[in-house]
C-alpha cells in the first residue's frame, strides 16, 4: 500500500428538510491509499452512501455539502471548477452507485455508453481500435460479445452489474468506489463480482472503497475495514486486527452479530435503533446502545484519533 | 400516499375520511378553483333572476344596441338583451357540461376498473375499445350524429357529449389501477380473502380519490369544450342559449369581423374562466395525489 | 386493432344517417321548395332515389356502398350536385393537409424541445423565473380549444390591427403557380395555423417538462454524470432520448382531437379545407357528402396513428424484448 491517494477531512453532507436538516454524513475524516482496498461498513441510513455520493460532489438537491474538504492526490475537489471535477469523475476516481443495474441507459447499446465515457475523456483516438477494447473489457467481467451490442432490457440483473464494472474499469481508474456491488445479485454472482473487483488492484492498480452493509462479505477481501455510525465515523482498523480486537462496542455488536462456524452459538444483535439525524445527541451518538457508556458519553460526542499506530476509534472508553 | 384501509373499524375509517376532506379544504387551488366556479354560477343564477329581459325571446327588446346603463352588454341583432344571455347561458353551459361530465366519467370509471382489475380477455377487448375511441375524431363523429337528429334536445347533447368524452380518461385510469394493482396491499387484501368487489372499494379506491377529482375535472372540461364547439357550428340545442351559441350567432352575424366585440368576448372571457377553475381544480388534487409535485411553502 | 376502428367507423358512418326518417332527397327539394326553385316532382325524387339507392333495403344498401368504396367512389353530392363527393373533397384536401400537417410537425418537434429544456433547467434545482413563466404560459394554453384562441386572433389580428386576411385560403386575385401565390397561401394560413400550434406546442410542451423531470431522477442519469460525460452529450443522448420516446405514441392518439379541432378552426376562418366542406355538408344536410368526409377524415386519422404505431419499435429498443 502506498502513499495515500484520497484524503477526506471533516466531510459534511447534509439533507435540507421543511424544518432542519438530516446530518447524514456529520464530519467523517479518513483516507484510501494507493493500492489499498478499504472495507466502509454500516447499517442502513448510517450515511455510507451519501458520502460515496458526497466525496465527488455528485449530490442534488434536497442534499448538499455542508462542509468538509477532499483531496485526491493533494489537490482540493471541492475548490475545483465543474470542468475540473468533470474530468477527475470516471478516469480518476470512478462511482459504482448502489443499484447500479438500473444505471444503464435503455436507449443506448453497451458498447455506445462504454464508448462514450472514453470519448469524454480521453477524446476521439483515430489509431485506437474502440470495438476491440470494449470486447476485451466485457470479456474481462465473463460478458460474451454479444453484450456488447445489447441493450439494458436485454440483459439479467448480473450480467448489468458487471456490464457496468466493466464501464468503470475502461479507464483504469486509480480508486474505484463501489457502493453495495453484491446487494442485489445471488451468491454466485456476488462472488464473481468481488473477485473481480479485488483483482483490479493487481492488474491495474487500483484502490477499491468497498461499501456494504455486510461486514461477513467485506471481511473476506478488504485490507482494511471502516465502520461508520449514524453519520459519523467510529472506527478504523487493520481487518485482521479489528476482528481480533474490536475497539468501538459498535464494532464489538456487529461482529458478534455475525454467525460463526468456528465458535457457534447465537449471533447476539444490538438492542436499540440510530438516533435521529435531524437532532442528533449532544454526546456519543451510540450512547443508548452501549454497554460500557459512562456519563462522559453521554455528554461529550468522542473525536475520532488515532489511538495506536494505524489504529482509529471514536470513544471515550477506548482512548 | 399508499393507505390500506385495514380492519373494517367504522370509527377509524369517518376519522380517515375526515382527514382527507381537511386536505382538500386545506389546498389552496381547489378551494380557489371551486370558488371561482360557484363564484360564477352564483352571479349568473343571480344576475339572470334579476334582469328583466327574457334571453330566449326575440325581439323582447331593440335589435342590435350598444352596451348602455339599461343593456349593459348591449342587445344582439334578434332583439335580446345580452347580459341575460349570458347569466342564462353560463348556467346551461355549465350543467350540460357537467352532466356530460358525469356520465362519461361513470362510463370511464366503470371500464377501467372492470377491465384494470379483472384483466384477462375482457380488460384487452375494453382496452381496444377505449382506444379505437380515443383514436377516431369524435368532433367528426358528433357532428355526423348532430347534424343527423336534427332537433337536438339538451339531455341528448349530454349523452352525444358524453359517449366521446370517456375514452381518454378512461385509458389514464387503467393505467393507474394496473399499477395500483401490481402494489403489495392488492394481493394482501386477496389473501386475507376479501372478495374482488369489497378490494376495489376498499383499497383502490381511496387511493385513486384524488386523482379520480382531477379526471373529472378535465372530462368536464373537455365535454365543455366539445360543446362549445358544436354549439360554435350549430349543431347544439335547438332555440336556447348557451354560451356557445352565443358565440355562433356572432359569427354567423360576423361579428369578429365587425368588431361588435360585446356580442363574443364575454362568452369567451367566461369559457376561458370556466377552463381555468376546473384546471385549478385539477392542479390541486393532482398535488394531493402526487405529494412531490408540492412547493414548499 | 385498425381494422376494427376502420370497420366500426365506416359501419357507424353508414347507419346513423339512415336512421332519419324520410327520404333526404325529397327533403331537400321541399328544401329548395321553398326558396322557389322547383325542380320537379315525383318521378324527379323517384330518379334520384333510385341514383342514391335509397330505394333498396338497408342491407343492399350498405352492399352498394362498399361496392362503391372500394372503386372510389363515394357517391354524388345533393347539394353541389353534379359534383361528385370525392371531387369535392379532393379540391379540399390538400389545404386541409397542408395546414395539418404543418401544425402538427411544428407544434410536436418545437413543444418537445421546448418542454425537454425546461425540464432540464430543474436538474440542479435551479429555479429560473423565466422558466416558470414559459411554463405557465404554455400550461395554460394548452387547456385552450383552438377555436377560442381563432376567435382573438381573428379580431385581434384582423379587425384591431389589419395585419393578416380574413379567410379564405389564398387572394384570388393572385394567379396559381407564382411566388405570390405561395406567399399568399402562407399568408392566409398563418393564423388558422397559429391557433392550432399554440395550444398543441403548450400541451406538448408541458408532457416533454413532466417526463424530462422524471427521467432526471432515474438512476442512469445519475451515472452518466458520475461518468464525467459532457453536459450536453448527456442532454441529447440521455435525457432527450429517453424523454421524447415515449411521447411517440401520444403523437398517434392525439391525432384524433388535433384534428377534430382543427375543423372547427377552419370554419372559424372560413379556411378552404374539408372541414369548412364538412360544415357546408352539414347546414345543406348534404349526406352523401357529410358521409363522405366523415369517412376520408377517420380513414386519415386512423391510418396515421396506424402507421405511428408501426414506425415506433424502430426507434425504441425497449419495444419488443422479453
Amino acid at each position: 500500500m502506498g502513499p495515500p491517494l484520497l484524503e477526506i477531512e471533516n466531510l459534511k453532507v447534509y439533507y435540507e428538510t421543511r424544518t432542519v436538516p438530516v446530518r447524514a454524513v456529520d464530519g467523517v475524516s479518513f483516507a484510501v491509499r494507493e493500492k489499498e482496498i478499504l472495507g466502509l461498513a454500516g447499517e442502513s441510513g448510517c450515511g455510507k452512501s451519501t458520502l460515496a455520493v458526497g466525496l465527488l460532489k455528485l449530490v442534488s438537491p434536497p442534499s448538499y455539502i455542508a462542509g468538509g474538504k477532499v483531496f485526491y492526490r493533494g489537490k482540493d475537489l471541492f475548490a475545483m471548477n465543474d470542468e475540473e471535477l468533470r474530468r477527475i469523475r470516471w478516469k480518476h476516481i470512478a462511482l459504482l452507485p448502489q443499484s447500479a443495474m438500473n444505471a444503464l441507459n435503455p436507449v443506448m447499446k453497451v458498447y455506445d455508453q462504454i464508448k462514450d465515457a472514453m470519448e469524454a475523456h480521453d477524446g476521439k483516438n483515430p489509431g485506437a481500435d474502440p470495438k476491440n477494447y470494449v470486447l476485451t473489457l466485457l470479456k474481462s467481467v465473463a460478458l460474451s460479445s454479444r453484450v456488447s451490442g445489447a441493450h439494458a432490457c436485454e440483459l439479467s440483473g448480473g450480467m448489468r452489474q458487471r456490464a457496468i464494472i466493466s464501464m468503470a474499469m475502461a479507464l483504469k481508474p486509480e480508486l474505484i468506489v463501489a457502493d453495495e456491488p453484491t446487494s442485489a445479485l445471488d451468491v454466485v454472482v456476488q462472488r464473481g463480482v468481488l473477485e473481480l473487483l479485488v483483482d483490479l488492484r493487481e492488474k491495474a492498480g487500483s484502490s477499491l472503497l468497498l461499501i456494504s452493509h455486510d461486514i461477513a462479505i467485506l471481511s473476506e477481501v478488504v485490507d482494511r475495514l471502516a465502520i461508520m455510525y449514524a453519520g459519523k465515523m467510529v472506527e478504523i482498523q487493520d481487518v485482521y486486527d479489528i476482528f481480533d480486537e474490536p475497539l468501538h462496542p459498535y464494532t464489538q455488536g456487529l461482529i458478534s452479530s455475525v454467525p460463526s462456524l468456528e465458535k457457534g452459538g447465537i449471533p447476539r444483535s444490538i438492542p436499540g435503533l440510530p438516533p435521529d439525524l435531524r437532532q442528533p445527541p449532544l454526546g456519543c451518538r451510540f450512547y443508548p446502545r452501549c454497554p460500557n457508556a459512562s456519563e462522559i458519553c453521554r455528554r461529550e460526542d468522542p473525536e475520532f484519533k488515532e489511538v495506536e499506530p494505524g489504529k482509529f476509534v471514536a470513544c471515550h472508553m477506548n482512548s | 400516499m399508499m393507505r390500506s384501509s385495514g380492519l373494517p373499524w367504522k370509527r377509524e375509517r369517518l376519522t380517515a375520511r375526515l382527514k382527507g376532506l381537511r386536505v382538500v379544504v386545506e389546498n389552496r387551488k381547489i378551494m380557489a378553483g371551486l370558488c371561482m366556479l360557484v363564484g360564477l354560477i352564483l352571479t349568473a343564477e343571480i344576475g339572470y333572476r334579476l334582469l328583466p329581459y327574457d334571453p330566449k325571446k326575440m325581439g323582447d327588446v331593440p335589435l342590435g344596441l350598444p352596451p348602455s346603463w339599461e343593456h349593459p352588454l348591449g342587445t344582439d341583432p334578434m332583439g335580446r338583451d345580452l347580459l341575460t344571455q349570458l347569466f342564462y347561458g353560463t348556467t346551461l353551459s355549465i350543467s350540460i357540461g357537467f352532466t356530460a361530465g358525469m356520465i362519461a366519467f361513470i362510463i370511464a370509471v366503470l371500464i377501467a376498473l372492470i377491465g384494470g382489475y379483472y384483466g384477462g380477455t375482457l380488460d384487452s377487448i375494453l382496452n381496444v375499445v377505449t382506444e379505437v375511441f380515443i383514436t377516431i375524431p369524435s368532433l367528426a363523429i358528433l357532428i355526423l350524429v348532430a347534424a343527423v337528429v336534427g332537433r337536438v334536445t339538451i339531455p341528448l347533447m349530454s349523452l352525444i357529449l358524453a359517449v366521446f368524452s370517456w375514452a381518454w380518461p378512461c385509458k389514464v385510469m387503467r393505467a393507474q389501477i394496473l399499477s395500483l394493482k401490481e402494489r403489495g396491499f392488492i394481493k394482501l387484501a386477496k389473501l386475507s380473502g376479501y372478495r374482488g368487489i369489497e378490494i376495489v372499494i376498499r383499497e383502490i379506491m381511496p387511493n385513486m380519490l384524488p386523482f379520480l377529482g382531477a379526471y373529472f375535472a378535465i372530462v368536464v372540461s373537455w365535454a365543455m369544450i366539445a360543446e362549445a364547439g358544436l354549439e360554435l357550428i350549430g349543431l347544439g340545442p335547438q332555440y336556447t342559449i348557451t354560451l356557445g351559441i352565443m358565440l355562433n350567432w356572432a359569427m354567423v352575424h360576423a361579428a369578429f369581423t365587425r368588431g361588435l366585440v360585446n356580442w363574443w368576448i364575454p362568452p369567451v372571457i367566461v369559457l376561458i374562466y370556466v377552463f381555468l377553475s376546473l384546471f385549478i381544480v385539477s392542479m390541486g388534487l393532482d398535488e394531493i395525489g402526487n405529494p412531490r409535485l408540492k412547493v414548499k411553502g | 386493432m385498425y381494422a376494427l376502428a376502420l370497420s366500426m367507423a365506416i359501419t357507424i358512418n353508414f347507419v346513423v344517417p339512415r336512421l332519419i326518417p324520410g327520404n333526404p332527397v325529397q327533403t331537400k327539394l321541399m328544401q329548395l321548395y321553398r326558396l322557389g326553385i322547383r325542380l320537379g316532382g315525383e318521378e324527379f325524387v323517384e330518379k334520384y332515389s333510385r341514383l342514391f339507392s335509397l330505394d333498396q333495403p338497408m342491407h343492399i344498401q350498405f352492399i352498394n356502398y362498399i361496392t362503391m368504396l372500394s372503386q372510389g367512389n363515394l357517391g354524388f353530392s345533393i347539394s353541389f350536385f353534379p359534383a361528385t363527393v370525392q371531387g369535392l373533397i379532393i379540391t379540399r384536401l390538400p389545404w386541409t393537409l397542408g395546414l395539418l400537417g404543418a401544425a402538427v410537425v411544428v407544434s410536436f418537434l418545437g413543444g418537445l424541445l421546448l418542454g425537454a429544456f425546461m425540464g432540464w433547467t430543474k436538474r440542479e434545482g435551479k429555479r429560473s423565473r423565466l422558466t416558470s413563466i414559459v411554463f405557465g404560459a404554455s400550461l395554460f394554453l394548452s387547456q385552450m380549444p383552438y377555436y377560442l384562441l381563432g376567435m382573438m386572433f381573428v379580431y385581434l389580428l384582423t379587425y384591431l390591427l389589419p395585419l393578416f386576411p380574413y379567410g379564405g385560403g389564398v387572394d384570388i386575385t393572385v394567379s396559381p403557380g407564382t411566388i405570390d401565390y405561395v406567399v399568399s397561401i402562407l399568408y392566409h394560413a398563418t393564423l388558422p395555423a397559429l391557433s392550432i400550434v399554440l395550444v398543441s406546442l403548450g400541451a406538448w410542451a408541458v408532457e416533454a417538462r413532466g417526463l424530462m423531470v422524471s427521467v432526471l431522477g432515474e438512476d442512469y442519469l445519475f451515472l452518466a454524470k458520475a461518468k464525467g460525460l459532457r453536459e450536453r452529450y448527456v442532454f441529447r443522448q440521455y435525457a432527450l432520448k429517453n424523454t421524447l420516446l415515449p411521447t411517440i405514441t401520444d403523437l398517434a392518439l392525439s391525432l384524433g382531437a388535433v384534428t377534430s379541432g382543427s375543423i372547427i378552426t377552419e370554419i372559424v376562418f372560413t379556411y378552404p379545407g374539408i372541414g369548412s366542406l364538412l360544415f357546408n355538408a352539414v347546414q345543406s344536410l348534404d349526406y352523401p357528402l357529410i358521409q363522405g368526409i366523415t369517412l376520408i377524415i377517420i380513414f386519415g386519422v386512423t391510418t396515421s396513428a396506424l402507421l405511428i404505431d408501426l414506425i415506433y419499435p424502430f426507434l425504441d429498443p425497449r419495444v419488443g424484448e422479453k
